[in-house]
């Protein structure tokens, strides 16, 4: 029944592949200990992971649906590369955002629901500060204040 | 704007020790400005999601592709053991159960979906269905025996 597919599901397993291969060398799993996660070690693993893609991409040996993912995605990482690798010489520094959008997210359905509205933009441009200050000392405030 | 946004932050006086942002130019650009010597980090997750978009896309056109021809004949299926549900009694109706439960198997398995940029909703669905597969030949085995 699902044979047919068998060829084109392997080539896009191939090209998840290369997404998961870079998020390995991102998120630092990696190393053995915690201190070998550094800008220079993660730059340096994912610089020479990214030569080997680029000679694969330069090998002709693709498909040409994998040579298009692969040139979108060589041309992306190298677009973006220079503020990729920041975050691990700081100490408790994010390398992802998610957190955060998840957190404000999660405020504004909340506050929609109290306000009763569908749209809440002119809920949000009249109390938007207080509930971004309440909220923040819910999380925080109230624990700093305790101790 | 961006920079009129990012005032109140400012004003706060506290020492900003990096920043996180998606790829947004107009962020990427006051950040530089207001704060030009601290780190300031692309979320990992936007960069790999950009990366991938036409590999997801590939892998949601599949999916499309595979569901399309099943997804007809499971409904009719279905609809076809219900039927015979409510007539059906003793092994015929424990038969037609595991086969209601299989159909059903079917209808979820090419409807699971995906998020970019990890989880790809044409390998799960074509996964699923290999694994109905290989337990629907497997019981037709041991029918035979």
């Amino acid at each position: 029944m699902c044979h047919r597919w068998d060829s084109s599901i392997e080539q896009v397993k191939r090209m998840r592949a290369w997404v998961l291969a870079a998020e390995h060398i991102l998120d630092g799993s990696w190393a053995e200990r915690e201190e070998e996660v550094t800008n220079q070690q993660v730059g340096q693993r994912f610089d020479a992971w990214y030569r080997e893609l680029q000679a694969l991409a330069q090998s002709g040996m693709l498909h040409d649906d994998e040579q298009h993912c692969l040139a979108h995605f060589l041309q992306v990482l190298a677009h973006l590369r220079p503020h990729l690798i920041h975050c691990y010489d700081v100490a408790q520094f994010p390398r992802t955002n998610n957190e955060m959008e998840g957190y404000i997210r999660a405020i504004k359905t909340r506050y929609r629901r109290i306000s009763g509205r569908k749209n809440w933009d002119a809920y949000l441009l009249r109390y938007g500060r207080r509930v971004a200050y309440y909220e923040w000392w819910a999380r925080v405030g109230s624990t700093s204040a305790e101790a | 704007m961006m920079k009129r946004v990012l005032a109140p932050v400012i004003a706060l006086g506290v020492p900003v020790l990096g920043a996180i942002s998606d790829a947004q130019e107009s962020i990427q650009l006051a950040i530089a400005e207001l704060w030009p010597t601290i780190p300031h980090q692309l979320c990992q997750f936007h960069v790999l999601r950009e990366a991938s978009r036409p590999i997801y896309e590939q892998d949601r056109k599949l999916k499309v592709e595979m569901r399309k021809p099943i997804q007809e004949r499971v409904r009719k299926v279905r609809k076809q053991l219900e039927q015979q549900r409510q007539t059906a009694t003793g092994p015929e109706a424990e038969q037609v159960a595991v086969l209601a439960d299989y159909a059903l198997g079917v209808q979820t398995a090419i409807n699971l979906e995906g998020k970019q940029p990890f989880d790809y909703a044409g390998i799960a669905v074509y996964d699923a269905l290999i694994a109905i597969q290989r337990s629907l030949e497997e019981v037709k085995k041991k029918g035979q025996q």
